[in-house]
């Protein structure tokens, strides 16, 4: 449901957070902005890349919420296009905010090439 | 004093205080809060209310009624006024729009009432509850659909509206080499730190407003005008300013609404804008559409040169304008340059820092880099080859200095540039791709006449009053500097008080005149100060020296304290010019050079360093020059990637009115910043040999940095700001 933002009722709270077993590989956090510091991410990619290409990779600054397809995350070995391509797939983006589809495939991009590095 | 002859050897020429580096005389106060600015005049009001301003909601159109009932009933609320209330208001000379809507409505958020309360929170929450009934009008608000139809500005004159000199199509045409490009820059906002605020105290007819503003005449005769009352009853304060950049140059509706609320509620008010009410309340830098074409021989000799420029402002306002310095920067021996002003009801275009020059060299200077690659000739090169030391409108106007060229090659050697690579796109460091620019810097210095009293008390120390304001620049330091240097005593001898309506008018701040005129005026008034001293000491004044705290005629001497023995000395003058500025031209010069990375992957780019060389006159304080250098070469980064009031096309507003989306550059945008000044003094300008520099450390930057990416890429971006989505699909392929 793209337009629920949280899985909360009425009257509950977040008591704790638990968080999942670190995955190993190498962890990513690429936030692409008009100035360095202080500014909203046009598009952001957060990715565990394993050494054999495998990994997950979330999506910022493109949807409501962060945006994962755990589909688009089996194509990670295949390069940044391919699992675009399958993330957004049937993304309805507008004329000003269309460059973010090309722009998140070459933040994906520059994330892939440093995990090989 | 008029300074009508260049000037000759003088006690400034000495230089023991003057021309040396010295930190701000204000900086203590500033830096432990105890310098008040508009909205801290604590100690001298009391009993104060708190005003809060409601803006139209409604970019044009009609005020059917407001419903003042509920926000009345607010616990706290005081009055609320509405132009209905207060009867007909005066406009401003330096307004274009009035600054109270009613019953029509100019822009969108334009005042249409002030509320008035306790509290400010409870101001706030009832000015939320105000209830205005609009008629909403069609409004103009899309520049490229109004220039379609936009007429030349001053098509009624000779000449049409057309700047020319020879046949430039003509020559243009027969060029070998030439370049006909279009460049755009987006509206600016000033947005500076400190808001527009105002504290207003009646005193039966008589007004006092304590404000934050540039100019103090402009201002405090705007006010009275305004509120149809006698300048002479307005006093009119701004001894500290927290940026202002040309947004304060005018009256603003803070203080009207200030003194309007005031008188209703009987007692003193105070009012600040918010943050998001500012840039769609007040003035802006207005957009342009530029052309350019230049023609060249293939030797690189410019033959042809055109700049064209078109904007909008509100009915009555006038062009950004952007095509002046074509006028002067180059030779060329046919040329044309106009202006187009188009009619928009979006909030008013005025003068923000550098007005004219910065948009119009964002563009000429890309056009220059762009003229140098298809001449395969240097970017420097080019332009040394294309320097004037004359007016090319008239060449008997020779420039009292030009030293553009020094800026230039000097800059190259400092900056390194020979270790840039011609071709574009080939230097990589990691991901990144490196590349240098340069621009030429230029702004003209303009004459103001400017007055100030200097009194010699009996402990010696030297009281300098001007309505000159300090919006940040070091106006103090350089003011005591100058009194410090002419009578001979330490800096710290010399107390400085600013903008007052009760002190000399002085040029005030803005278009980089105020350093200079206001500490030529100063001057002034420090000649009659000696003559009075010289006097009363029963010297004479021609050969008395004053140095050292003490004054020495021949073989006499004396303290300078003495004069002031049996009672204070109090001198007043101006200075005014005569025809100097006619005969030469004067003007500052610079040039800038400017080293990005664009982000291989993504576009982004990021500043690694930048250089400023400045040729402006004799610098009268190098520290405070170079803070003025360093933040105008910030605004010129920020102009070139991230600044652009977004304009809602539909219903007539910026709609990104705050500093999280308006963005400007953060300290992790500038990482490494350098300033040059030539050693120059310039006798045709004033007695201090001083022009302006604040204006001139913008001047060019946007398009050095523009160049940089260029040269970083290979990708020519020409519409501003210069953001990652405008290339980065053009930038070699990563996936």
């Amino acid at each position: 449901m793209p337009q629920q933002d949280t899985v909360l009722k009425q009257g509950e709270l977040i008591t704790a957070v638990t968080l999942p077993k670190p995955l190993g590989g190498k962890h990513f956090y690429e936030k692409v902005r008009d100035r360095a510091s202080y500014a909203y991410a046009l598009v952001s990619v957060a990715a565990v890349i394993q050494p054999d290409g495998t990994g997950r990779v979330a999506f910022g600054g493109v949807a409501p919420r962060p945006w994962r397809v755990e589909a688009a995350d089996a194509l990670l070995p295949h390069g940044a296009a391919a699992v675009t391509a399958r993330a957004f797939q049937g993304a309805t983006p507008t004329k000003d905010n269309a460059f973010k589809l090309p722009l998140a495939t070459r933040a994906l991009a520059s994330v892939i090439a440093e995990a090989k590095a | 004093m008029k300074f009508d002859t260049p000037a000759v050897t003088n006690p400034i020429d000495r230089m023991k205080i003057v021309g040396r580096p010295h930190t701000r005389i204000d900086g203590p106060l500033k830096a432990t809060g105890l310098a008040p600015y508009a909205y801290e005049h604590h100690r001298e009001i009391e009993n104060v209310a708190y005003g809060y301003v409601v803006g139209a909601a409604v970019a044009k159109g009609r005020i059917n009624a407001i419903d003042t009932a509920v926000a009345k009933a607010v616990p706290g609320v005081i009055a609320i006024v509405t132009a209905a209330d207060v009867g007909k208001l005066g406009k401003g000379k330096f307004n274009t729009v009035k600054l109270l809507a009613g019953p029509d409505v100019d822009h969108y958020h334009q005042a249409v009432a002030v509320v008035v309360a306790e509290t400010f929170e409870q101001a706030r929450a009832a000015a939320g509850l105000v209830r205005v009934d609009y008629a909403r009008g069609k409004g103009r608000f899309d520049l490229d659909a109004a220039l379609k139809t936009a007429p030349l500005t001053g098509a009624e004159k000779p000449g049409k509206g057309e700047d020319r000199v020879g046949t430039f199509e003509t020559a243009f045409a027969s060029a070998p080499v030439k370049l006909d490009a279009e460049y755009t820059t987006p509206d600016h906002s000033h947005a500076m730190m400190e808001p527009f605020a105002s504290i207003a105290a009646w005193n039966g007819d008589a007004l006092t407003v304590w404000t934050s503003n540039q100019m103090i005449d402009w201002g405090r005769t705007d006010l009275a005008t305004t509120l149809n009352m006698p300048k002479e009853k307005v006093t009119f304060l701004s001894p500290y300013v927290g940026g202002g950049f040309g947004g304060k140059l005018f009256l603003r509706s803070d203080a009207v609404l200030a003194a309007l609320g005031a008188k209703a509620a009987g007692r003193p008010l105070k009012l600040a804008m918010s943050r998001p009410f500012m840039a769609n309340n007040t003035t802006h830098r207005p957009a342009t559409r530029q052309r350019i074409r230049i023609g060249a021989a293939k030797d690189g000799t410019i033959t042809a040169i055109a700049h064209e420029s078109g904007s909008g402002d509100q009915p009555g306002g006038s062009p950004e304008a952007a095509v002046l310095q074509t006028n002067l920067l180059y030779a060329g021996a046919n040329r044309l340059t106009s202006m187009r002003l188009a009619v928009l009801d979006l909030p008013e275009g005025n003068a923000m820092r550098a007005p004219g020059e910065a948009p119009g060299l964002m563009a000429l200077e890309i056009a220059m880099d762009e003229m140098a690659e298809k001449l395969r000739m240097d970017p420097i090169a080019f332009r040394v080859k294309n320097d004037t030391q004359v007016d090319p409108k008239d060449p008997k106007r020779r420039f009292s200095q030009r030293e553009l060229v020094r800026c230039l090659t000097e800059g190259a050697q400092q900056f390194g540039w020979s270790r840039r690579n011609a071709q574009p796109g080939q230097v990589r460091d990691g991901r990144w791709l490196v590349g240098m620019g340069v621009a030429s810097a230029f702004r003209n210095h303009m004459n103001m006449t400017s007055g100030a009293r200097v009194r010699l008390g009996k402990d010696g120390v030297v009281t300098v009053e001007t309505d000159m304001t300090d919006i940040g620049t070091g106006s103090y330091t350089i003011i005591a500097q100058t009194a410090a240097e002419m009578m001979g005593v330490p800096l710290d001898a010399v107390v400085v008080k600013l903008g007052s309506s009760a002190f000399p008018v002085s040029a005030g701040s803005g278009g980089q005149f105020g350093a200079a005129n206001a500490t030529a005026g100063v001057y002034a008034a420090c000649v009659k100060l000696r003559e009075a001293v010289a006097q009363r000491l029963g010297y004479n004044s021609a050969d008395a020296v004053f140095d050292g705290g003490k004054v020495t005629s021949g073989n006499r001497s004396a303290d300078l304290r003495r004069a002031a023995s049996a009672g204070e000395l109090v001198a007043e003058d101006k200075i005014e010019y005569g025809d100097l500025d006619k005969s030469w031209q004067l003007s500052t010069f610079g040039a800038h050079f400017v080293e990005v990375g664009v982000d291989s992957y993504t576009g982004a780019t990021r500043l690694r360093r930048m250089l400023a060389v400045c040729a402006a006159g004799r610098i009268i304080n190098p520290t405070s020059a170079r803070s003025q250098v360093i933040g105008a070469m910030t605004m010129g980064v920020g102009s070139a990637l991230m600044e652009e009031l977004a304009v809602d096309k539909r219903f007539g507003f910026f709609v990104n009115h705050d500093l999280a989306s308006y963005e400007v550059p953060v300290h992790a945008d500038i990482p490494h910043q350098e300033v040059i000044f030539l050693d120059e003094a310039d006798d045709k300008a004033n007695p201090m040999k001083a022009k302006g520099i604040g204006e001139l450390g913008l001047c060019g930057v946007g398009a050095a940095v523009a160049n940089a990416m260029y040269n970083a890429t290979g990708v020519r971006l020409r519409d501003y700001p210069l953001t990652l989505d405008k290339h980065f699909d053009r930038l070699p392929a990563v996936a």
